[in-house]
This record gives C-alpha cells, structure tokens and sequence, in this order.
C-alpha cells in the first residue's frame, strides 16, 4: 500500500499556522478527500471543521504536561497508530506547536515502527512577518523550522512595508536557500503552492550544528555614548542590524532608541529600562564578537 | 552501602559499589495501580501507594515523589486539563490573562496540591528510609512560561527586565518549594527546566543562570543536592547548564551521553540519564531496556552516573521492561549474557524443532555464553559431562556457546531465555541453576523412563489372521492370544474370513491360515506436519 502523506505545517505561536491550514482546507478537491488532522498546540479549536465534509476527516490532539513540554514523543506515536490503524485517510496534515523541531517529527514518522505507512510530502513554515526576527535569536526552534523547510509562507505582509519584507526574504534564503518562499496576507496559500513542494530530508544533526544565524546581544554602560561613533556603527553594520531597542544616553539624559530593520528612530526614555544606557541588539549574519566591538567602541573613545 | 548511599555518592562523584539506578515514576505508577493519572496525581494516599508499588517491583536506589510540573502553575491560577494517561496540561497563563507579576505570591505549604505531594513525600520517606527520596521542582525558566506563555520569547527582546524580574520570582518559588520538600524528607531536588532546550547558551547565561546559581546554592545550604533536569536538544546548553553549579545534570536521549559525561566531569558534576523512554521502554522488550541500561552504563564509566529515563516514565510502560533492569545493574554477569544476546527481532530464522528429541538417545543441551569464560557456565558444563558417562552411550551432550550465531538461533528457538540453562530432549530443564549430581540424573532418569513408556506405546500393533474357517486358522488364533498374554504386548487381534478383504492382502483362499501383522508409529502429535514429512514417513512404509 502506498503510504499516506503527511503535511506538517510549522511557525511560531500567532503566525498563522491555523489559518493558513484553514486556507488549505477550503480547496475542494481537498476537502473530498478522508483527512487526519493532528494539532500539536494545546486550546487550539481554531481549525474550522465545517470546511470539511462531516465524517470524513478526524482531529487529533497532542498535549503532554503542557504545550510546553517537548516529551511528545510517545503521544505522537499513539496518535499516528491510531490514525494507521482505525481511520485509514489519504492524507494527514500536522500542525505542530511554535516549538516542535521538525527534524523530531519526521523522525517519528520515519520511525520502523510504522513500517512505511507515512511519508511527508511537504514540510512548510509559516513565517510572522513582523514578529520572526524578534523571536527568533531567542527561541531555537524559530528559525529551525524555517531551516527544515520545503516551503515557506510569509505570512501578515499587509503589516510590513516592502523594504522590510526584502529584507526577510534574504534572511530567510540565507537561513535555507532551497526553500520556496511565498508571501500572504491573514494566511491566504494555495493547496498548489503546498502540493507542488519537493520534499527534502535534511539530517536530524542539523538542530544541533545550524550556526546560529541571527544573534541577539544586550548591552549596558553607565558611560556617556559617543553619539557620531553610534551612528558610524549602525552606519557600518548597514543590514546587519535586524533591530535594536532600549535606552541609550548620549550626554543628555536617556534617549529610546528603536532600529527596525533600516528605520532609526529617537524618543523620550522608556522609563523601565532604568536611567543608564541598556539595549538589546538582533543582527544576522555577524560574529557576536564583532557586534560586541563595534557597539563598545561608542563608548570608549 | 545502602541505595540512598549509592545515590548520594554518585551524585557527588564519590566511587560507588556500583551505578544507582533511579526510574522516573510519575504517571505510570498511576497505570501500576491500575487508576487514571488524575486520580494518581490528586490524593496523596493513591502517589504514596503507587510510588511504593514502583519501589518494591522496579528495586531502584532512588525515586521522585511525583513527576508533575504543574503543580506549581496550578497554584497561580493556571488552568490544568487532565488526562488519563498523562500529567495534566497547563492551559492558561495568569500574566497573559490581566494578572500581575507584583501580585503573585510564593506557593504556602499547603497551597493547592503542594500538600498533597508533600504528605506523600514524607509517608515514602518513612517507609523507605534507605532510598534516595528526589523531588521535582518545576523549574524557574519553565514556571515563566506557564505563567507568561510564550509571549516570553517577545519579551526577551521586548522588555528584557520585566523577564528579569519574572524569573527573580520564579527563582523564589524554587526556593520555597526546595525548602518543602527538604522538610518533607527528600534527599535530592530536581530542578526541572525542560524549556531551557528552547533557548540557546548566551540566553540561558543571561536570563536563567543567576536564578538557577542561586537555586542551587540554597538546595546545597539546606543540606540536599541539586540536579538540572533537562529534556530536548540541550546539547549546546551543557556547558551553560554546568556554570549554574547544579551536583548533578540529567538528560535525555536527545544528547549523546558521551558528549555530557565529558563535559560535567571535567566540571566535577555527575550526570544521569538516558535511556530511551518511547522506542525502548514504551514499545520494546525486556532485553531491549536491559542492552540500552547496558550501553548507558558502558558509556557513562563507574563514577558520578545516575541511571535513569531521560524523563518521565509514560503511563503505560510495560513493568516487565522496568523490573528487568535492576537486574543488569547490580550483577556484572547478567550484563555479559544480555550483552552477548541478539534480540529476538534480529533473528528471522528459527528452527522448528518440534520433532527434537524423538531420537533414541538423549540429548542435553547446555546454552551457555562461553564455559571458558564465565564461571556459572564452566560449572553447568561441568555437572553434565561428571553425569553423561553413568548412561554410558545413552545420553549425548553439547555446549552451545551463544556468542555464536547458530547457537543463538538455537537457544531462541528452544525459547531459552536465560544463561546458562539445560535442556534435556529439547525441554528446559534448570535454568540459571547448576543441579547437583543426584538431580541431574534424577531428571534424565526421568526422561529415560518417558521415552520408553513413549517406546512401549509407540509398540501397539495389530495381528490379524486371514481364515476360512478351518480348525488350523482356530489353533492359530489361540496360539497368537496365548503369546500376547504371556508377552503382555498391546496387541489387537483380529480374524478376518471376508474373501475380498484377504486378497486386499495378497493372499489366496487356499494360502490360509495366514497371519498379517501391522505396527503403529506415532510420528507427530498436536502438530499439523509439513507434506514433504509426511512424504519421507510413507517412504518408509
């Protein structure tokens, strides 16, 4: 028997994953079609049942400990032996949790001990236009999934300007340069674009090898901030720099600083951040000893 | 050395008699008792006997209270959604949901289900005074994320001193629940912070490694040790995991125990782990979590382990797989021969040997690993060749060493499980036992004796005499009834004077009395036998 195809749909929490499935599951010739859905994300009622024909596809849901909790394993294995041995679809579609590697998917998937009966077909990342940099020096698996990718829907980009999304398609190509990159608006994908995607299985090792691409570092100093030498710096940095927040003192008090991808803006102290020089920094593509450098040099001429 | 000795050391990298072995029952004592996990996690009396079941079946050296990272969220209002066969699912975060960190207070002692766990943590201390007690904490990184959800990783950039100030809280509530927990009688905390895996070092050093040196300082000032428990890929948070000075780091399968041994002992902290909880314990065999313990011990060294899941147990792990492990860990032995075993799954051939054992003489079969190089093996062998010669050429014997492929195709197909074993006639006779001489030949007497009481009944046959009725077929009769009398053989009898029926035998009318002798052989029993047998026993005829 063939086996069943499986679709894994990835992204971080809010950027769109349902309602892009969702976009999916309108397609009618997919809707005809018996489905198994497996959602990952603990309270997510969000999949609209009523775009499919009643009866005919099955929902599944995996939560262990919490949405947190990564031991999904075992869950995830009863559920794709459930699915094998009971409701026999044509295909499943996984919508995994902001935090799922997609390597350990496709492992369990893969494992001998569903001897074949699943094969995934196509591996897309949903991508938050305007949250993905923010979040991904922080959370591994953010820009994992966009690693481990065969497809990719930027998603929201009717709240992000060109030039930014410009600047997101060279760090997600660089990221994963073999992945076919889409942009949408409130999820809105086509089942061709997901049907057309050549899968490739990347090596699991790669969760542990991927160099860290986009870095974030802080910085603090009671120090007066050379104002020229911290503009020089960006200047130099040019599209290094993904963002940058938080106070800076530049000899008269402190000043919010704000860098969103190449837009610089200056205002009143954000009060919380204390009354000395505090930012955080998200670049891409840079050492983050070079990063280091070229920031502390602000404030030691 | 008692087993809270041997935990304790270990944890500490003191030399040990040998490696301790700690299963991380959570759940799955719920499944030993035959109950939900619900059930299992919220009465106190239902973890105390379930923990006690796991202790007396599983024999470890050290086991948690509970396996639950909930309870703390619980506390603060996060809502649970309860399974049957797992820990319950945090579901709501408060500091999403309006609340403030300012007005979030430390869990009290008997807050919600803390009491539940704490008035079970001192009924097993009490009744296990020798075992390493170990509580887990839920984490000061994973707490944050129940209570903010994942919002955190915005913060992180966002509004990096609110998540400061959050996990400075959370740090508290690990202070608080360690201090609980050590009253309660517990020798070890387990610091659980699976959601460290998410982040990578730079953001563990930043955000989680002060709260984390300060957790680990108070568990040791309050006279325990502390472990950092971590789950997922962690690989490249080891090293920032040692700088938070835990005793002990804990893993899971998905880092290479190597890769941790080699790192934490250079910091002087021990480790622990990982076996492999779904493809071993969950869906494997006995002998398969026997060689993984094995290989995690082989790799770890004999200093400053802990064996033990890479995290908790699910529910419906098999108990056999668990109880099968104290084995391997306490008897160097045991080791040698499930090391030297292939696992029934590699062996696709079998060999029917139903018919064993149906020869005329007697067949002892010792499996052994190799009875010049284990001393059970050496004796066994031994007792049967000090035996074989007082049958003189009746009994034939053969040591089957398993280190070789065919003899362990052998031993799988007789269904030996265990080294070294006899079998006489293909039947298991001692196993892991050397019998002394009187009962060795007491039990191939005793298959002598079978085999001809087989023999006498395999001898039933048939006379008949061809008749026409004449006086000499009358005093053939009597003849042939008087013989079988005196020989007290189990023969039938029979006259037959159809004429169609003696020719069937080849014999005319006029060659009678005649006499037909017909013998049965019993040549399979509850077996349905293949046709080319059946074709060699008519060849026969």
């Amino acid at each position: 028997m063939a086996p069943v195809n499986v679709y894994m749909l990835t992204g971080y929490l809010g950027a769109g994953k349902t309602t892009t499935l969702n976009h999916l599951l309108k397609n009618t010739n997919l809707a005809k079609k018996k489905i198994a859905l497996i959602i990952n994300e603990f309270g997510n009622m969000g999949v609209d049942g009523k775009l499919l024909v009643p009866g005919n596809y099955a929902k599944y849901e995996i939560n262990k400990g919490s949405i947190f909790c990564i031991c999904t394993k075992t869950d995830f294995i009863k559920v794709l032996t459930d699915i094998a041995e009971n409701f026999h679809p044509e295909a499943v579609f996984i919508e995994a949790t902001g935090i799922a590697e997609p390597a350990d998917i496709e492992t369990i998937i893969n494992d001998p001990y569903f001897k074949g009966q699943f094969r995934v077909a196509a591996n897309i990342c949903v991508v938050d236009s305007v949250g993905f940099t923010k979040t991904a020096p922080f959370l591994k698996a953010v820009t994992s999934q966009v690693r481990f990718a065969d497809g990719i829907v930027v998603n929201k980009t009717d709240l992000a300007d060109d030039g930014d999304l410009d600047k997101l398609k060279s760090v997600l190509v660089d990221i994963n340069p073999d992945a076919q990159i889409v942009f949408a608006e409130n999820g809105d994908t086509s089942l061709g674009f997901v049907e057309q995607l050549q899968h490739t299985r990347l090596p699991a090792e790669l969760i542990q090898s991927a160099p860290e691409k986009i870095i974030a570092c802080s910085f603090k100093t009671d120090k007066v901030v050379e104002r020229d030498e911290f503009l020089k710096c960006i200047e130099q940095l040019d599209r290094k720099i993904l963002r940058l927040k938080g106070n800076v003192d530049f000899g008269n008090g402190c000043l919010f600083t704000e860098i969103v991808y190449d837009r610089y803006t200056e205002k009143d102290s954000c009060q919380a951040l204390g009354s000395t020089t505090a930012f955080t920094v998200i670049a891409w593509d840079i050492e983050k000893e070079n990063l280091k450098e070229c920031f502390n040099r602000c404030w030691q001429v | 050395m008692t087993n809270k000795e041997r935990v304790l050391n270990a944890i500490r990298c003191i030399e040990t008699d040998r490696i301790p072995w700690v299963p991380f029952v959570g759940s799955h004592a719920g499944a030993l008792m035959g109950i939900t996990a619900e059930e299992f996690f919220k009465s106190s009396d239902n973890i105390i006997d379930g923990v006690q079941m796991a202790i007396d079946r599983y024999r470890p050296d050290g086991i948690p209270v509970t396996f639950d990272l909930q309870i703390e969220a619980e506390v603060f209002g996060c809502q649970l959604k309860w399974a049957d066969q797992n820990p319950p699912a945090v579901c709501s975060h408060p500091l999403c949901n309006g609340t403030k960190l300012e007005d979030l207070c430390v869990p009290a002692s008997d807050s919600g289900r803390v009491k539940i766990v704490l008035d079970a943590a001192r009924a097993i201390r009490k009744a296990n005074p020798d075992i390493a007690l170990y509580a887990t904490i839920t984490g000061p990184f994973t707490l944050a994320l129940h209570l903010l959800g994942t919002d955190i990783f915005m913060k992180m950039f966002d509004d990096v001193d609110y998540v400061n100030r959050l996990l400075d809280f959370c740090k508290r509530v690990c202070f608080a629940m360690t201090d609980y927990y050590i009253g309660a009688g517990c020798d070890v905390v387990a610091v659980v912070d699976p959601m460290t895996s998410q982040i990578g070092p730079d953001q563990l050093s930043e955000f989680v490694g002060q709260p984390m040196v300060e957790i680990f300082d108070h568990i040791r000032d309050k006279g325990a040790l502390g472990s950092f428990f971590v789950c997922g890929h962690a690989q490249q948070n080891i090293v920032a995991m040692c700088n938070c000075k835990p005793d002990n780091i804990s893993i899971d399968e998905n880092i290479p125990l190597e890769y941790v041994r080699d790192i934490c002992l250079k910091s002087g902290i021990s480790f622990g782990g990982n076996m492999q909880l779904t493809t071993v314990l969950l869906l494997g065999t006995p002998t398969d979590a026997q060689k993984n313990a094995i290989a995690c011990m082989e790799i770890a060294g004999s200093k400053g382990f802990v064996l033990s899941p890479g995290c908790d147990l699910p529910y419906d792990t098999p108990p056999e797989n668990l109880e099968s492990i104290i084995t391997v860990v306490e008897d160097e032995y045991q080791r040698g021969i499930v090391k030297a075993m292939v696992t029934e799954h590699d062996l696709a051939d079998k060999l029917n040997l139903s018919d064993y054992g149906n020869a005329d003489k007697i067949i002892v079969d010792i499996v052994t690993l190799d009875s010049e190089a284990c001393a059970p093996c050496q004796y066994m062998v031994d007792a049967v060749r000090k035996v074989a010669p007082e049958f003189e050429e009746i009994v034939e014997w053969r040591e089957h060493k398993i280190k070789y492929r065919e003899s362990l195709v052998f031993m799988t197909s007789l269904m030996v499980r265990n080294v070294p074993t006899i079998c006489i006639d293909g039947e298991i006779t001692f196993v892991s036992r050397i019998p002394p001489k009187d009962e060795l030949i007491a039990a191939i007497q005793k298959r002598i004796n079978d085999k001809f009481r087989l023999h006498v009944q395999q001898n039933k046959g048939s006379l008949y005499i061809l008749s026409d009725g004449s006086e000499k077929c009358d005093k053939t009769k009597d003849n042939i009834e008087t013989a079988v009398k005196e020989l007290g053989a189990d023969v039938s009898v029979r006259m037959v004077s159809d004429e169609n029926t003696i020719r069937s035998y080849g014999i005319e009318m006029n060659q009678t009395p005649a006499v037909v002798m017909a013998k049965y052989t019993v040549k399979s029993v509850r077996t349905v036998p293949e046709i080319p047998i059946i074709k060699e026993w008519i060849k026969d005829l």
